[in-house]
């Protein structure tokens, strides 16, 4: 096909289109996140809520929470994987089930050596951040890597504010990502 | 500037973009991909065919618990054809912005 089958407008049109396509590839992916950001945005701002509004120490109540959002993702998760296979799609489950690892690893040595919080919620959070961030590089997602730096940031800024500030502090966080996992479900709905 | 036929149909070119949006070596369940381009089953099987057929995109088909899947892959060739046909287009739609030939600088 040598003679050219197109205007030039509707040649332009044509690749609208294909940009518009290549585009919508990426949508299950980041709704994907949008999800994971509801999920996790309520479980911060319930339990620190809890705790920064002194209504009561969420203390072991973290774990039931911690293991639902945990399934809960994981669950998710094998629903994009049904959806799409890709490299980024394996090395970002080895991510997250490495992390599962290190986190119950730290935890465990946190609660032995009777570490309470805002501590034990820095190094948590910390571990958190990692993977946010490591998340955002194997998927190119600029929006995780400034998640992961925001709760970096936070977490730190926070730390030597007391335990309600730190409370009140991851609470609005999670109100940010609540509202962003909210915005970004609805946009890329697939 | 060469056009590739078999691209050159529209909803072939959203298949092969949507494809090539996912990244090298992934791939999509048919039903992901149905849903995403909002074709139905039976003109998206007829248009995978003939973009396997000119092996375009590479088609598994296989089984996820119980349930029955088909996965479509861009191949090598596909991408590379895409890139061809997306140049001539480029090309050509250049010629819409700079009707006079010449570029902006």
């Amino acid at each position: 096909m040598d003679r050219p089958p197109y205007s030039p407008e509707e040649a332009a049109e044509v690749l609208r289109q294909a940009e518009g396509a290549r585009q919508r590839a990426r949508h299950p992916l980041r709704a994907f996140v949008g999800q994971l950001l509801v999920l996790w945005g309520l479980i911060y701002l319930v339990m620190y809520g809890v705790s920064a509004l002194g209504l009561a120490d969420p203390g072991w109540l973290w774990l039931p929470a911690v293991l639902l959002g945990f399934v809960a993702s994981f669950t998710l998760g094998s629903r994009i994987g049904s959806a799409i296979r890709s490299p980024e799609g394996h090395a970002l489950r080895k991510t997250w089930a490495w992390f599962g690892v290190v986190m119950a690893t730290a935890s465990f040595a946190l609660v032995l050596q009777g570490v309470e919080d805002p501590l034990f919620s820095f190094v948590v959070n910390l571990l958190v951040a990692f993977a946010l961030l490591q998340s955002g590089e194997t998927l190119g997602e600029r929006g995780l890597i400034r998640g992961g730096l925001l709760l970096a940031a936070v977490n730190a800024l926070f730390l030597a504010a007391g335990t309600q500030a730190y409370a009140l502090a991851l609470a609005a966080l999670g109100l940010v990502a609540l509202v962003a996992g909210v915005i970004m479900t609805r946009r890329y709905a697939v | 500037m060469r056009f590739d036929e078999l691209i050159h149909q529209p909803t072939r070119l959203r298949i092969m973009a949507y494809l090539t949006g996912l990244g090298p070596d992934a791939a999509v369940e048919f039903q992901t991909l149905r849903a995403a381009l909002e074709l139905t089953e039976g003109n998206l099987s007829r248009h995978l065919s003939k973009l396997e057929e000119a092996g375009y995109v590479h088609i598994e088909k296989g089984y996820e618990g119980r349930r029955p899947r088909t996965w479509i892959r861009l191949t090598g060739t596909g991408r590379d054809a895409l890139e061809h046909h997306l140049a001539a287009l480029e090309a050509l739609a250049r010629q819409a912005r700079y009707p006079s030939g010449g570029e902006a600088t």
